[in-house]
């Protein structure tokens, strides 16, 4: 059972418990004042109408003997007055009763014991209430009673009136009160369901509909909190569904790096070892398989270079910049005579601070991608300068500028992340393994450093190192 | 002898199918790319397209759909469930993933160019003819007798022939693997092949290898 539910039933029945057992003990403290005043005025009215009688029976007695007769006679005149009332009076005498009137069996209880001069009783007939009087007229003679009886009919009838009107009026409320309880009380929760229906959802992986918000109390900043929370959640998921695609897409590209130069290996050995071939074209598969085994080789240092960036401090010297750069230049200048680039290069600075071969093989990696983008006839435009900005304080810019094909502006974020290539094939003639401009970050980071890519799809790139620079040129 | 389009962007790879299948006798060229590969297949008939899916500019996925009733073999990298069922549902005759082995990658190739009866059916070696359609062999005009099991082994030779093959594979391709006998029979076999067709120096000893078909 739900917490509301089981709030509504005990309000309910400790409501309907305590109201009705109020409403009881007043009634009854009530009726009982109310009996206890009719017993009173009974017992008033009887005591007098028997000294009366005593009086009456005493004088007549002066004038005549006492006589049965006589006072049964006496007793008739006071009946018939007391008639109109539906009171009856009997009269005993020794257990006998005296009236003519009187047919029904007696009552021993209603008499008053040894002790007792007069006992008032209530006895319900019929529905009505009774009342009883029993007093002993000791000067009629021995054993002599006389027994009043009155119906309390309007007492009876008031009751009865009032009991009905109590019970209508009950249930009624009791009705009343269960529905609006209910109504109450099921608003009142509605938020705490609102809430639970909200976590049920994230259960399922469902972040998009919030949880509704109720008013302004605590319940209602409970969603709200809850909502943000959610909000988190969602964002941390998909951030480790992101990061889990990249290390796939990571090992993929890893594997298929190695795989090929690797089938290559295999296949030739193979081949060379099995198959009828002249001694001239073992000789070529052997330089086949060298040059694969080549590029497997320079995949492990490159690896082993960027594994050693992270753990060691690097040793900086002041080199000569203009001499940096001629070696930077020089591994790729047959590229550049082949695809007829016009290269220019523009130094304005005499000295930088670095590692020189980790320097000159950052700034030629980046010159190696631009050779590569470019068509032949196209240009590269290579920047060494001082830089100074708000947002870069004494900065050395190492800037490569070519007009080649560029990068498609969705890849520029990811062109530095290990073994990615624009080229989905991963042709090797188109380029290399994709482990180049994620060696020349951390080459670039080594030196505290920054290294920023622009491209624009059909235009060109520009690369750029910032170095910050201790000393002043 | 069949003609074959080999499309792989890897050289060195391109390079190693094309020798191999040249071993066979067949007509093997090569192109690196999707956009060559449609100009070659615009003029020409070819019985085999061996195609990589990772090619530049164009997937193999993509050049396979503007083929039409060309017979394909993919041999690719990419060696995932999705990629193996899409690339038959294209229509593929088989899906092979690198790094594959030449002895499986023959034998796939020849079991495509039987299904689409584009394999020959005659072998000729000097002055003697092998039918592989009927299972006869002649030698100088005259039938030369031999059991199944010596024609079985015979056939081997000829679809791997100039690649060595151990003992173990002949007895694995001849004899079939539930075979539980001694690799010693494949040596009593090819005695008596070489006698029967007098290929002493066709039919070369590998040391400790096996043999090797020479033709």
């Amino acid at each position: 059972m739900t917490l509301w539910k089981k709030i509504y039933f005990f309000t309910l029945i400790m409501f309907l418990l305590l109201m009705n057992l109020s409403i009881y003990m007043v009634f009854h403290m009530t009726y009982q004042k109310d009996i206890r005043a009719e017993e009173n005025r009974t017992q008033a009215t009887v005591r007098i109408l028997i000294s009366t009688l005593q009086h009456d029976i005493t004088i007549t007695a002066q004038n005549r003997k006492s006589d049965k007769a006589l006072i049964t006679a006496l007793l008739e005149s006071y009946e018939e007055y007391y008639k109109d009332n539906h009171i009856t009076l009997l009269l005993y005498q020794s257990g006998k009763c005296l009236s003519a009137a009187s047919q029904s069996k007696t009552d021993k209880t209603l008499f008053p014991s040894e002790k007792e001069q007069e006992r008032i009783t209530l006895r319900e007939k019929d529905g009505i209430q009774h009342i009883f009087y029993c007093g002993s007229i000791p000067s009629l003679g021995k054993d002599t009673y006389l027994l009043y009886e009155q119906p309390l009919y309007e007492l009876s009838y008031n009751w009865n009136l009032l009991w009905n009107r109590y019970v209508i009026m009950s249930v009624t409320v009791s009705i009343f009160v269960a529905i609006v309880l209910f109504l109450i009380l099921h608003r009142l929760m509605a938020p705490i369901e609102a809430l639970t229906r909200g976590v049920f959802r994230i259960q399922q992986g469902n972040y998009e509909i919030p949880v509704e918000v109720y008013g302004k109390d605590d319940i209602a900043k409970l969603s709200q909190e809850f909502n943000k929370m959610s909000a988190i959640i969602q964002k941390n998921q998909k951030e480790i569904e992101q990061e889990s695609l990249r290390k796939q897409q990571f090992v993929d590209n890893f594997s298929h790096e190695l795989k090929s130069p690797l089938t290559s290996i295999y296949g030739f050995a193979e081949y060379v070892l099995t198959c009828n071939i002249s001694e001239e074209e073992r000789m070529e598969c052997m330089n086949f398989i060298m040059e694969e085994s080549k590029r497997m080789l320079q995949l492990s240092y490159t690896l082993l270079d960027m594994a050693k960036l992270r753990k060691k401090d690097l040793i900086f010297t002041e080199e000569n910049a203009a001499r940096l750069l001629n070696q930077s230049i020089l591994p790729h200048k047959r590229a550049i005579r082949e695809k007829n680039i016009t290269l220019n290069v523009k130094c304005d600075i005499t000295h930088l601070q670095g590692n020189a071969l980790l320097l000159a093989s950052a700034f030629g990696n980046l010159i190696s991608n631009a050779i590569h983008a470019c068509a032949p006839y196209g240009e590269i435009e290579i920047n060494l300068k001082a830089v100074s900005s708000p947002a870069r304080q004494n900065c050395i810019l190492f800037s490569c500028q070519d007009n080649g094909c560029g990068i498609p502006k969705e890849q520029i974020i990811h062109v530095m992340e290990p073994f990615y290539r624009t080229d989905k094939s991963r042709s090797r003639t188109l380029g290399g393994t994709g482990l180049g401009l994620s060696l020349c970050r951390s080459i670039v980071e080594a030196h505290h450093g920054t290294l920023e890519i622009q491209s624009e799809f059909g235009k060109g790139t520009i690369a750029s190192i910032y170095l910050p620079c201790k000393i002043t040129i | 002898m069949a003609k074959i389009l080999i499309v792989e962007d890897d050289k060195h790879i391109n390079e190693l199918i094309k020798r191999n299948l040249s071993l066979l006798g067949h007509n093997c060229i090569s192109c690196y790319d999707g956009k060559s590969a449609l100009k070659y297949l615009y003029g020409e008939d070819y019985d085999l397209i061996l195609l990589d899916v990772m090619l530049p500019e164009i997937s193999g996925f993509e050049l396979m759909r503007k083929l039409d009733k060309e017979t394909v073999i993919f041999v690719t990298a990419k060696g995932e469930l999705e990629d193996k069922l899409q690339g038959l549902s294209l229509g593929a005759q088989d899906y092979i993933v690198k790094p594959f082995e030449m002895l499986e990658l023959i034998a796939r190739v020849n079991v495509v160019l039987h299904r689409q009866h584009k394999d020959s059916k005659i072998f000729q070696l000097g002055n003697t003819r092998v039918d592989l359609q009927q299972h006869r062999v002649t030698r100088n005009g005259e039938e030369v007798l031999l059991t199944p099991r010596e024609f079985r082994l015979l056939e081997v030779l000829i679809q791997n022939r100039n690649i060595a093959l151990s003992r173990e594979k002949l007895l694995e391709l001849a004899w079939g693997f539930d075979y539980q006998g001694e690799t010693k029979t494949v040596d009593v076999h090819i005695q008596k092949l070489r006698k029967k067709l007098n290929w002493e120096t066709e039919i070369k000893t590998i040391q400790k290898f096996g043999y090797r078909l020479h033709g």
